[in-house]
C-alpha cells in the first residue's frame, strides 16, 4: 500500500463521467477524494475542508477554472493546483500556469502522465511538510542546547522539565526577563511526545489586543481592512504540538476571557469566521510578572491563572546561579567566535571574576550580549575584563575602592533595575520607607 | 466437500475459452479461490464509444452486475476489446474498490495496440497479473508503491511485465484479513 499519508484531492469538473472515473481511479490509488461539479461548489467545499491537491477543469459553466484558480491562489497557498483541459484550451492552460497552477494535463490523460504528475505532487507536498518539521526541529534542538547550567537550581529545573514533558499538563514558567523561559518551554516540548509536531511561540506582549486576537485565532479574508488573505492562527498552527504564550501577563482582560474559553474547549473561530475549529495543542505560558499581584490588582483573571498554573516552573535569575557563569560564557564564546570567524578561544580570569561580581539585571540574555560584543570588539585570542560592556560602563567596581555612599547608590540602582522600578518592593528589601527611598533616589539622581 | 465457487469468470464478447480455463487455474493457484466459468455474454452496444473505438469499462462493470450471483461472490469479466474510462486514453482493466465486479482486457497485453505480439507465456503472465490485480481491488486493496508488488500501478506493458505475480507482505496481510473477515 502507499506509504504516504492520506493525501486529499478535490476533483472539480462539470462532466459527471470525468468526476466519477477520476475519483474512482484516485481512490484505488489510496487517495481521499471528493468532487465538485463547478467552481462555486468547489469554493464552498474548500471553505469547509483543506485539500492537498486540486484537479480543476479549465472550462466550466458559472465559474471557470481560471477564475477559481485566481480566487484560491491567495487563500490556499499550500494547496497544489493541477489544471485539466481539452486540446482546444491550451491557451487557457498556459495562462493557468502563469497564475500559479502547478501544471496542466490534456484530456483524456495518458495513464503514465497522470500517475507521474500526481506522484510528483505528493512527493512535493511531503517534502514541504518534512522541511517545515525539520526546520522547526533544528531550531528547537539548537535552542535546547542553549539551556546551559550545572548549578543545583538548574539541575533541579532540568529534572522537572523531563518529568513535566511526559504529560500534556499546562505549565506556567515564571522568571525575570532574560532568564530563558522560552528555552525551558522548548526543552519541555523537545522532551515530550509532541516533539515531532510544531512548537509555536507567541509573544503576547508584542501585539495590540486586535493584532493578538488575529495572531492567535487567525482571520478570514476580509475580516478587517488589512485582511487580504485568509490566515491561520497560532492555535491552528500548533495542532499536535505545543503553543508557547510568552508574556501572558500582558494579555487584555477581553483576550483573557477568549483564551480561557479556548483552554476549556479547545474550540475557536477565526476572526471574521463562523466555522468552529478544533486544535490539539499543549499550552506553556510564561511571564515575568507577579500574576498573584495582578489578580489582586484585578488585571489578571483568577480562573485563567488556575488554568495556566497547573504546574509552575521558576527559572532562577543568573545572580542566583553564579557558578553557571563560566560555563555559559564559554558556551556563548564558542558560538560567537564561530559565527564571526574570529579566533577567540578563552576568557581571562579577571574577566570571569568581573562577570561573577556583576548583578546581571538582564540575566542570561545580557550575558550572551556581553560575550557577543566582547568577541566582536575585543582584540587578541582572549576576552579581557575591559572588553566587557558593563565594566566599561562602570557596572563593576572593586569593592575595596568604593565609598559607603557609592556602594549605597549602586545597590539602590541595581535593585531599581532588577525589580522593574517597583518602589514599594525596593523599599521593603532595603527596609526603609518609601519617602526615604524617594530622598535617596533624588540625592543620587537615579532613574526609576 | 468441494468449496462453493467464490469467483465467476465471464467472457464479454468472443474470448478464447482456453484462456479462461488457464486463468481460472492460475487464480486458484495464487489466491486459493475456487472459480467457476459462466457462459459468455455479448458486449452491450451502449458501452461502445465510436470516436474512441473503445468500450467503457465502468459501464461494463455495471452490466456484469445485472445478473444475480450467490453471496459472497466476485465476478471477473474478460474481454478482447480495448477499454477506456472517460479521463484516460485507455485502461488495462477496472474494478470496484471493495466491490463485486472487475474486468480486464486482453487487447493490449496481446499486442493489440502496438502490434508487438508477445510469447504465449508472457501474454498469459500479463493476463494473470491483471486479473489478480483487479480482483484484489475488490478485496479493498488500493495501489501499492512497494517495488514489484502485484498491486503496483502499471501505466504501460513494460511496467506490467516488471511486476511480480505476488503481493508484497503488507498487501498480503491486508488481503488475508479481508478474506478472513468476509469468511471466504
Amino acid at each position: 500500500m502507499s506509504p504516504h499519508k492520506k493525501i486529499s484531492i478535490l476533483v472539480v469538473d462539470d462532466e459527471l463521467s470525468i468526476r466519477e472515473s477520476l475519483s474512482g481511479w484516485l481512490q484505488r490509488g489510496g487517495y481521499q477524494v471528493e468532487t465538485a461539479a463547478d467552481g462555486l461548489s468547489a469554493l464552498a467545499k474548500i471553505q469547509e475542508n483543506h485539500y492537498d491537491i486540486l484537479l480543476i477543469d479549465v472550462k466550466m459553466p458559472e465559474m471557470d477554472g481560471l477564475t477559481l484558480l485566481k480566487k484560491l491562489k491567495e487563500s490556499e497557498a499550500d494547496t497544489a493546483m493541477l489544471m485539466m483541459t481539452a486540446h482546444g484550451d491550451i491557451h487557457d492552460a498556459v495562462e493557468a500556469i502563469k497564475l500559479g497552477a502547478y501544471d496542466y494535463l490534456l484530456k483524456p490523460f495518458e495513464l503514465e502522465e497522470l500517475n507521474f504528475t500526481i506522484e510528483k505532487l505528493v512527493q512535493m507536498q511531503n517534502l514541504a511538510m518534512e522541511n517545515l518539521i525539520l526546520k522547526d526541529r533544528l531550531a528547537t534542538i539548537t535552542r535546547f542546547e542553549n539551556l546551559v547550567g550545572q548549578s543545583p537550581p538548574m539541575l533541579k529545573l532540568f529534572d522537572t522539565i523531563v518529568d513535566v514533558a511526559q504529560s500534556d499538563t499546562t505549565v506556567l514558567i515564571t522568571g525575570e526577563t532574560g532568564t530563558g523561559k522560552e528555552l525551558v518551554a522548548r526543552a519541555i516540548h523537545m522532551q515530550s511526545p509532541r516533539c515531532y509536531a510544531p512548537f509555536i511561540a507567541l509573544n503576547c506582549g508584542a501585539f495590540t489586543e486586535h493584532l493578538l486576537e488575529s495572531e492567535l485565532f487567525g482571520h478570514e479574508k476580509g475580516a478587517f481592512t488589512d485582511a487580504k488573505f485568509t490566515k491561520k492562527g497560532r492555535l491552528e498552527m500548533a495542532h499536535g504540538g505545543t503553543l508557547f504564550l510568552d508574556e501572558v501577563g500582558d494579555i487584555s482582560m477581553k483576550m483573557q476571557i477568549d483564551l480561557l474559553r479556548v483552554l476549556e474547549t479547545r474550540e475557536f473561530t477565526r476572526v471574521g469566521g463562523t466555522k468552529p475549529l478544533h486544535s490539539d495543542f499543549r499550552i506553556i505560558a510564561a511571564t515575568n510578572q507577579d500574576l498573584q499581584e495582578a489578580i489582586r490588582r484585578k488585571t489578571f483573571r483568577q480562573d485563567l491563572f488556575y488554568r495556566l498554573n497547573v504546574i509552575h516552573l521558576q527559572v532562577p535569575p543568573l545572580r542566583e546561579r553564579l557558578e553557571d557563569i563560566p560555563l555559559l560564557a564559554q558556551h556563548f564564546l564558542r558560538r560567537y567566535a564561530t559565527e564571526t570567524k574570529k579566533k577567540v578561544d578563552s576568557i581571562h580570569p579577571k574577566a570571569l571574576e568581573a562577570m561573577q561580581q556583576y548583578s546581571w539585571p538582564g540575566n542570561v540574555r545580557e550575558l550572551e550580549n556581553a560575550i557577543e560584543r566582547a568577541v566582536v570588539v575585543g582584540k587578541g585570542r582572549q576576552i579581557k575584563r575591559s572588553d566587557l560592556p558593563f565594566v566599561a560602563a562602570g557596572g563593576v567596581t572593586e569593592l575595596g575602592e568604593l565609598s559607603l555612599e557609592e556602594l549605597e547608590r549602586q545597590h539602590i540602582a541595581h535593585l531599581l533595575a532588577t525589580k522593574g522600578g517597583n518602589l514599594s518592593n525596593v523599599a521593603k528589601i532595603l527596609r526603609i520607607n518609601r519617602s526615604t527611598l524617594y530622598e535617596k533616589i533624588r540625592k543620587y539622581r537615579l532613574a526609576t | 466437500m468441494e468449496q462453493p465457487p467464490f469467483l465467476f469468470l465471464v467472457a464479454l464478447g468472443p474470448v478464447d475459452p482456453k484462456l479462461l480455463r488457464r486463468l481460472r487455474k492460475s487464480i486458484a493457484k495464487h489466491f486459493s479461490l475456487s472459480a467457476l466459468i459462466l457462459d459468455p455474454k455479448p458486449l452491450p452496444p451502449h458501452t461502445y464509444h465510436v470516436w474512441r473505438d473503445q468500450y467503457h469499462s465502468t459501464q461494463l462493470l455495471e452490466y456484469l452486475l445485472k445478473d444475480e450471483y450467490a453471496e459472497p461472490f466476485r465476478v471477473l469479466g474478460v474481454t478482447a476489446v480495448d477499454l477506456y474510462i472517460p479521463i484516460f486514453t485507455f485502461v488495462f482493466g477496472e474494478a470496484q474498490l471493495d466491490g463485486r465486479a472487475a474486468i480486464i482486457s486482453v487487447f493490449r497485453p496481446g499486442g493489440g495496440a502496438d502490434g508487438v505480439r508477445p510469447s504465449r507465456t508472457l501474454f498469459f503472465d500479463r493476463l494473470t497479473k491483471l486479473g489478480l490485480h483487479e480482483l484484489s481491488h475488490t478485496f479493498g486493496l488500493g495501489h501499492c508503491q512497494e517495488k514489484g508488488c502485484l498491486m503496483g500501478f502499471a501505466t504501460n506493458l513494460e511496467k506490467l511485465d516488471q511486476k511480480n505475480l505476488t503481493l508484497c507482505n503488507y498487501c498480503h496481510v491486508l488481503m488475508t484479513d479481508y478474506l478472513r473477515d468476509t469468511k471466504v
